[in-house]
């Protein structure tokens, strides 16, 4: 029943996004699923808000995602309610938990890099080529038109995150 | 079965119940383990399944979110690992199959081995979370085969470790009920020595203080017991056995006492006896003397008494000789009308002779050397004699003379009993004597002529028919005589009746002496007469009827000083059978014969039918 519920829900809302947003690829579908997902096995340090009640969710650059990420806002992962934030620049210290680097911003990606690693405790994302490899955490990537992704281990420690190791045994490479 | 049981050695039920306890208490115990074991290892494989599912569940939430097909694969494919599990199943969130792992020894087979069958496959599903969210399900089924194996590899090693605890226990078993079966043995064959031996000194030779132990002291103490009084027994047997022969002593004593006693009471008896004979003696005379009574009222004259007195006095007096006398008025003197016994007696004696008759009471003669003796005895007497007269109405009628029996003793007293007997009886004979006197005086009065005591008319029509029947009997023949006095009315007015009278009875006088005892002579009326004579012929008739005429012309009368003329008569015989067998037609015949008579001139003898005289003279 609840089951039912739950794949009801979740046909709604495919049909719903389907609806929507005509634009939008299936990929980016499964690429917002995907960060939901990150969330749950990602410790954040203690000192990143760990009094707030706000998972945030920011978007740097042009968002791919059009309305498909509005879903994801006010569900819970880790106990706290998901916000959507959208950067203009990378100014993410003290704001963002999770940051999905869009590919718009692929020419300045090194400093974005460089200011979200400085940040301290925030989950960096993109489908940026190479993205792990430049210092990025986790890299979408597509093997046979399907969605998986990388994680750079080394930047994850470097930004004080804990990575559950079932996800890292999901990822189809792992940087140290 | 439980018979059979019931008369088994108490070692073999011992053992018996050892052994079975023993088994039941293992085999529970092995039957319990099993089963504890069984649901044991099921919890335990359920636990593990359930452990499993949970960290296969975790490990491939990951993949389920991210549909890492691959990834969820290899995860159950570390299942291999654990070989019980059969099948395994990983359902996304929507209930699809994410997937699928299979045991590569079980799947595609057949179901192996009977242990497959037995045991039911196990199945945990359960929900795979992350956070609070249910992100699928995972299905995992285990085989209990193998915890089945070991189970049953178990069960065997418990199975060998009971039955050789069993062997171990009976061994236990068969030495310790020794200290049980001994102690009983022992009990038993105690008793079986005192019933077959009757010896009571027996005891059974045990020392323990348990059950047993309480059993033999039991028994020894009614050993004791029956021992005892065995004791007791036999001394109060021995005091019975003196007090048996004192008491024995005692009763021969009082026995013998007893027996003197019954000596004397038998002494005593029979001098009851005795007198009981004499008192049944004194009976019979009594009897006797009542009989002779009797037989003496059915005598009709005196004469007749003689035999009955004869009769009874040898009875009542065996050996005694005497005489019973009759007194005669006229004759004035006494006459024996029977005696009896060997001493003579005197015919008749003079009342004078006789003590007795002079006193006119008994005269007793003790000894006849000493006492007064009658004169009627006074020869050859030689023992005690007694004179009875015979007294009634003041008359002495008679005289009974008693003598005892002679010996060669000498004279003995006459015994008291036969004294008052003979007193008795000749009280009786007199009146006896006295009644019969009388009865002939009352009959002499009845049957004849009062004026000539010949029978009258009556009598003789009474006699002549019984001897007229008798001689009809006898073929004899009966002689009738009728006679008459020739001129009797003549003589009548001669002389006068006085003289007639006197006639008549001198007449009857002579014809009574004239005829034989057997003859009846009567007075048929007037101066006619008859005459019977039975068993008489026509000759001795006619011959007696002369001899008759001629006697009565020799009668002389004298009448006041004068003398009278003789007279004649006239007499007609007839006979029986020949004049008639009726006593009437016979006197007829008679009577005509005396009337033809009288016709043809009187003083002569006619027979009847002949009508001719028969004058002898």
């Amino acid at each position: 029943m609840k089951r039912l519920r739950c794949a009801l829900l979740t046909l709604a809302g495919l049909l719903y996004s389907a609806g929507l947003l005509a634009a939008a690829s299936l990929e980016y579908e499964v690429k917002a699923a995907f960060i939901y997902n990150f969330s749950q096995f990602v410790e954040w340090p203690d000192s990143v808000d760990s009094q707030a009640d706000e998972l945030v969710l920011c978007v740097l650059g042009r968002d791919p995602f059009g309305q498909l990420l509005e879903a994801l806002e006010g569900r819970r992962a880790q106990g706290k309610t998901i916000q959507i934030k959208r950067l203009r620049n990378a100014s993410v210290e003290g704001v963002c938990h999770i940051v999905f680097v869009s590919q718009s911003e692929s020419e300045r990606l090194a400093a974005h890099i460089n200011a979200i690693a400085d940040a301290k405790g925030v989950l960096s994302i993109s489908d940026i080529e190479d993205f792990s490899r430049k210092g990025g955490v986790i890299e979408f990537h597509m093997v046979d038109n399907r969605v998986r992704f990388k994680i750079n281990l080394k930047a994850a420690r470097d930004a004080n995150l804990a990575i559950s190791s079932r996800l890292l045994s999901l990822a189809t490479s792992v940087h140290e | 079965m439980l018979s059979r049981y019931r008369d088994l050695p108490i070692k073999v039920k011992l053992v018996l119940s050892f052994a079975l306890t023993t088994t039941v208490a293992l085999a529970l115990v092995t039957a319990f383990f099993a089963i504890s074991s069984w649901e044991h290892a099921k919890g335990e494989a359920k636990l593990e399944l359930k452990i499993l599912a949970d960290v296969i569940g975790a490990n491939s939430s990951a993949a389920l979110l991210f549909g890492d097909r691959s990834a969820a694969d290899e995860m159950l494919d570390s299942l291999g690992a654990a070989p019980y599990i059969e099948l395994a199943i990983l359902y996304d969130m929507d209930g699809q199959e994410f997937a699928r792992y299979e045991n590569p020894a079980t799947h595609g087979a057949t179901p192996a081995g009977a242990a497959s069958e037995l045991t039911p496959d196990i199945s945990v599903t359960q929900g795979i979370l992350l956070g609070q969210r249910e992100i699928g399900t995972i299905v995992l089924h285990g085989s209990l085969d193998t915890r089945f194996e070991q189970l049953m590899d178990n069960l065997l090693t418990a199975v060998i470790a009971t039955i050789v605890s069993l062997a171990l226990a009976l061994l236990i078993a068969m030495r310790l009920q020794r200290s049980i079966t001994n102690p009983v043995q022992k009990l038993t064959d105690t008793l079986h020595r005192v019933s077959s031996e009757h010896d009571y000194s027996l005891r059974a030779p045990i020392n323990q203080h348990d059950e047993i132990g309480v059993l033999a002291d039991g028994l020894n103490n009614m050993l004791e017991t029956v021992q005892d009084r065995d004791q007791k027994l036999e001394k109060h047997s021995q005091t019975l056995e003196a007090e048996v022969s004192e008491r024995t002593a005692n009763l021969q004593e009082v026995n013998e006492k007893l027996q003197s006693e019954l000596e004397e009471r038998k002494r005593i008896e029979t001098n009851l006896k005795l007198a009981h004979e004499e008192l049944k003696e004194h009976h019979e005379q009594s009897t006797m003397l009542s009989e002779m009574n009797d037989h003496l009222q059915l005598c009709k004259s005196v004469d007749e008494i003689g035999p009955v007195v004869t009769n009874f006095i040898r009875k009542l007096f065996p050996g005694w000789s005497g005489a019973l006398y009759i007194h005669h008025h006229s004759k004035s003197m006494v006459e024996a009308l029977v005696s009896w016994g060997q001493s003579p007696v005197e015919e008749v004696i003079s009342p004078d002779d006789c003590w007795g008759l002079r006193q006119g009471h008994t005269h007793l003669v003790k000894d006849p050397a000493a006492d007064l003796i009658c004169a009627h005895c006074a020869q050859d007497i030689q023992s005690a004699c007694l004179c009875v007269p015979m007294v009634a109405h003041g008359e002495i009628l008679g005289l009974l003379h008693m003598r005892m029996p002679g010996n060669d003793v000498g004279p003995q007293p006459v015994p008291e009993d036969y004294k008052s007997v003979t007193l008795a009886t000749a009280k009786d004979l007199a009146l006896a004597v006295s009644n019969l006197r009388l009865l002939e005086a009352l009959q002499a009065q009845s049957v004849r002529d009062p004026l000539t005591g010949l029978f009258n008319r009556r009598y003789l029509q009474e006699t002549l028919d019984r001897e007229l029947s008798r001689a009809l009997r006898g073929n004899t023949s009966v002689g009738v005589i009728m006679l008459d006095i020739d001129h009797f009315k003549k003589f009548n007015d001669d002389y006068g009746h006085d003289v007639g009278d006197l006639v008549l009875k001198e007449l009857g006088v002579r014809l009574k002496h004239a005829i034989r005892n057997e003859d009846i002579a009567c007075r048929y009326g007037g101066e006619e007469f008859t005459i019977i004579l039975p068993g008489i012929n026509q000759e001795n008739a006619l011959l007696r009827a002369e001899a008759l005429r001629q006697d009565v012309k020799t009668i002389r009368f004298s009448y006041k000083g004068k003398q009278i003329n003789h007279i004649s008569i006239s007499l007609g015989v007839a006979l029986s059978p020949n004049d008639g067998t009726e006593s009437e037609t016979l006197i007829t015949a008679a009577d005509q014969a005396l009337y033809a008579a009288k016709r043809a001139g009187r003083d002569r003898v006619m027979l009847a039918g002949e009508e001719t005289v028969h004058n002898n003279a």
